[in-house]
C-alpha cells in the first residue's frame, strides 16, 4: 500500500515537472503582449483571433496548443507570435512558409518592409516558438530569448 | 437561402391569394356539390448558379448607384481609373482575406477596414475580388480560406441583407506574379477559382469568370490591360467595367412564377 502511494506520488511530481520544462510555462498571451509592449509597437499591433492564426499560418488541427499573435494594422510586415505546439518542427515549417509568402507580398507592394522579414526572429525552446518581425531586430532577439527563459 | 426565401414568400402569397377557381360537379343524387380547387403559385429561380454569369445587354448606368466594388489592389484600379462615378469602390492593397478586419482601406485615412465597410453597407449589389495575395499557398490552405473565411463573409452579408446580390469575381490569370512561376501559377489559380465557383454555387450567388472574356489566346489577362502583369491600367479598367456592365443577372429573366 505504502509502495503504491509512494510510486503514485512520484509519478504525480514527474507530471507536474514535465509541463513546466517544455517552455517557460507562462501564458503565450502575456508573453506576446509583453513583447509588443516592450518593442513600443503597441499602437499599430492588433491581436488576431485563433481561427485567423490558423488560417494565416495554415496550422494543422492540433498542431498549436496555445498561441497569441499580433499583426500590424498599418500594412507593415510587423508580426509578434508566441506558439505552444505539439510538434515544433512542423510548426516551424509553417511559420517559415508564412514568412516566405509574406516576403513575396512585401516585395511587390512594400519593398521597404522586406528587410524585417529577412531578419525575422524565430526562436524556439521546448514546445514553444516565438516569432517576431519588426524593425528593431536586436531588441526582438533579446525579448524572444527573455520570454523563452 | 435567398432563393428559398423567395420561393417561400411566393408560396405563402399564393396560398393566401390564389385560391381562385372553384368547379362544380353533379353528384349521383343530382345535388350540386362544390369542390374547391386550390392553385398554388411559387417563384422558381431558373438561374444556374453552378455556371459563370452569362453575357447580357449592358445594364443602365443607374444600376451602379446601388453597387459596391470591394477587393484587393486589383480592385483599386476601379478607384484609380474607373469611369463609373456613382459606384462605390473600396480596396486594400496586399489584402489577405484573413486580415479583412484589421488591414485599413487604402482610400480612407480613418483606419476603417474592408470588414467595417462591408458590414455597414446598404448597397444591394456587391462585387468581391479577393485571392491573389494568398495565391502562393497550398491547395489545403484554400480549403480553409474559401470554406471558412470567405464563407463567413458571405454569411455575414446575407444575414445583414437577405436580398443582397453578391458577385464573386474570379482570380483572373495574371501574366506573371513574383515567386510563382508556371505551371504552379496555373495550378494555384485552379485551386482558388474552383473553390470560388463552388462557393458561389453553394450560396446561390453569382460568379464572374474574368478569364472568359478578358484573356488572350494563351489564357492570360490581355497584355494591354495590365501594366505590370497583374494590375489593370486605364485600358484594362475600362475593359473590366464593360465586362461587368454586360454580365449582370436580371432576376426577372430567371425567376418565374409557376402556378399549379
Amino acid at each position: 500500500m505504502l509502495k503504491k502511494f509512494v510510486s503514485s506520488f512520484l509519478a504525480l511530481l514527474l507530471l507536474v515537472g514535465c509541463g513546466a520544462g517544455q517552455s517557460a510555462g507562462t501564458d503565450p498571451a502575456k508573453d506576446a503582449e509583453k513583447i509588443v509592449s516592450e518593442l513600443g509597437i503597441g499602437d499599430k499591433m492588433e491581436a488576431v483571433q485563433e481561427r485567423v492564426v490558423r488560417g494565416l499560418f495554415f496550422f494543422d488541427e492540433g498542431l498549436i496548443e496555445k498561441c497569441s499573435v499580433y499583426i500590424a494594422n498599418d500594412k507593415t510586415a510587423d508580426v509578434v507570435g508566441v506558439f505552444d505546439t505539439s510538434d515544433p518542427k512542423a510548426a516551424r515549417e509553417k511559420i517559415d512558409a508564412y514568412l516566405a509568402s509574406a516576403k513575396e507580398q512585401m516585395q511587390n507592394y512594400y519593398p521597404d518592409e522586406v528587410f524585417k522579414i529577412d531578419n525575422a526572429v524565430v526562436e524556439e525552446k521546448g514546445n514553444r516558438i516565438v516569432l517576431i518581425v519588426t524593425s528593431d531586430i536586436e531588441s526582438a532577439k533579446k525579448l524572444a530569448q527573455s520570454v523563452l527563459g | 437561402m435567398k432563393r428559398n426565401i423567395l420561393v417561400g414568400c411566393a408560396f405563402l402569397l399564393a396560398l393566401c391569394g390564389c385560391k381562385g377557381d372553384t368547379s362544380a360537379k353533379k353528384s349521383e343524387t343530382d345535388e350540386t356539390v362544390y369542390e374547391e380547387v386550390t392553385y398554388a403559385c411559387r417563384a422558381v429561380d431558373y438561374y444556374n448558379y453552378a455556371q459563370p454569369v452569362p453575357a447580357s445587354d449592358p445594364i443602365e448606368d443607374s444600376y451602379f448607384d446601388d453597387v459596391l466594388f470591394a477587393g484587393d489592389s486589383r480592385m483599386g484600379a476601379m478607384y484609380l481609373w474607373g469611369t463609373i462615378p456613382n459606384a462605390q469602390v473600396e480596396y486594400v492593397t496586399s489584402l489577405n482575406l484573413w486580415l479583412i478586419d484589421s488591414m485599413p482601406l487604402d482610400n480612407h485615412s480613418d483606419g476603417r477596414t474592408m470588414y467595417d465597410e462591408l458590414s455597414e453597407t446598404e448597397k444591394g449589389n456587391i462585387y468581391l475580388l479577393f485571392g491573389i495575395n494568398e495565391i502562393r499557398n497550398s491547395e489545403e490552405y484554400f480549403e480553409g480560406w474559401a470554406n471558412e473565411q470567405y464563407q463567413s463573409l458571405i454569411t455575414m452579408l446575407r444575414e445583414k441583407n437577405p436580398n443582397v446580390n453578391i458577385y464573386i469575381l474570379s482570380t483572373y490569370h495574371p501574366r506573371e506574379i513574383s515567386g510563382l512561376p508556371e505551371p504552379q501559377l496555373s495550378e494555384h489559380l485552379t485551386w482558388v477559382n474552383s473553390r470560388l465557383a463552388s462557393l458561389a454555387d453553394r450560396n446561390y450567388i453569382y460568379f464572374l469568370d474574368l478569364d472568359n472574356g478578358m484573356t488572350d489566346e494563351e489564357g492570360l489577362i490581355r497584355e494591354e490591360y495590365v501594366g505590370d502583369g497583374l494590375h489593370f491600367g486605364p485600358t484594362g479598367t475600362h475593359a473590366l467595367e464593360d465586362y461587368i456592365k454586360t454580365h449582370v443577372v436580371r432576376r426577372s429573366t430567371y425567376v418565374k412564377e409557376v402556378c399549379e
